[in-house]
């Protein structure tokens, strides 16, 4: 059998790296980078699947020590938690919900909490939210392995 | 016109006088190497293309009654009440009969015999204050993966309390 000459084979790589930059800049464009959290939780874990939406979000944090933590995304920046999360006494929850939502009524409510939270504040929260007519809200779970 | 006339013909031929006197270097090709470009484009790639879609988080959703819905009379033996007591231990019973002890592990199973027995049974998540929210997360969960889509959050009371002392007491004893 005849040896069959090796050619050297040179691809234009161009069009696959055009293609390969113009994504590279569509997603480094609408990356949005999460913030560092200020509240520290270790999330439980469940089964859920439902996905969180990344805007129009109220968070409310109850850390360790039950204490809550609200942050929305309001565009009247002097309510409370429309910059960053702050902390709200358990009796304010029911009014600042209720603020939070006369500004911005899209706001998707989501509840974030640390494993070892007592459940008593989360209660509390829940009837917070209940008594300020949102009656729908996501508790933010990490995925179970 | 006649400003571009002028100065196109300086230019040409200022460019031909050039072109008599200087030595022009040889054109060559630049061949530059672009792997290194394209290695660290594609890396940046999947870096953004992970973090994009998996940043999300998840969540589990809770619709609870709205606060005017006012109280629905039931009969006690259609509802299946799931009791957390302060040590995080789990209790199950029908209404107000005296619980029975289970364990995480061991409420599916509760919940696939009694939580559909019929087409009323509810089910009633009551976690005392003093227990870990881990908890009830987790029955939530044992809810969702059973299909227990009727169910409700309510407080352990104090009746409720008094039946769990109860429940200890005849087991321990």
């Amino acid at each position: 059998m005849a040896k069959v000459k090796r050619v050297g084979i040179a691809m234009d790589m161009t069009p696959m790296v055009d293609v390969a930059f113009l994504l590279l800049t569509f997603f480094m464009l609408t990356t949005q980078f999460r913030q560092p959290e200020k509240v520290a939780v270790t999330l439980p874990s469940s089964h859920a699947q439902i996905r969180v939406p990344m805007s129009n979000v109220m968070l409310l944090t109850v850390d360790k020590d039950g204490t809550p933590w609200i942050r929305a995304d309001v565009s009247d920046k002097s309510l409370p938690g429309a910059n960053d999360d702050v902390r709200i006494p358990i009796a304010d929850l029911q009014n600042v919900f209720q603020q939070l939502r006369a500004n911005n009524p899209s706001l998707v409510t989501t509840v974030k909490a640390d494993q070892q939270t007592p459940f008593g504040p989360i209660e509390d929260a829940m009837t917070a939210l209940k008594d300020a007519g949102i009656t729908r809200f996501n508790l933010i779970t990490e995925l179970e392995k | 016109m006649g400003g571009i006339d002028t100065g196109g013909g300086g230019g040409g031929s200022g460019a031909s006088a050039g072109r008599h006197k200087k030595k022009r270097g040889k054109r060559v090709g630049i061949k530059m190497d672009m792997t290194p470009m394209v290695d660290v484009a594609f890396l940046l790639l999947t870096f953004f293309m992970l973090t994009a879609v998996f940043s999300q988080p998840l969540a589990m959703e809770i619709n609870l009654p709205p606060p005017d819905s006012g109280d629905i009379e039931m009969a006690e033996s259609n509802v299946l009440q799931i009791r957390v007591d302060k040590d995080s231990k789990i209790y199950w019973g029908f209404g107000t009969d005296v619980p029975t002890a289970t364990t995480m592990q061991e409420v599916s199973t509760v919940l696939r015999q009694n939580a559909n027995r019929n087409d009323k049974t509810v089910t009633v998540l009551k976690v005392d204050r003093d227990s870990k929210y881990l908890t009830a997360i987790d029955l939530l969960d044992e809810f969702e993966v059973g299909g227990v889509t009727r169910f409700a959050i309510s407080p352990l009371t104090d009746a409720d309390k008094a039946l769990l002392q109860q429940a200890q007491t005849s087991t321990g004893g």
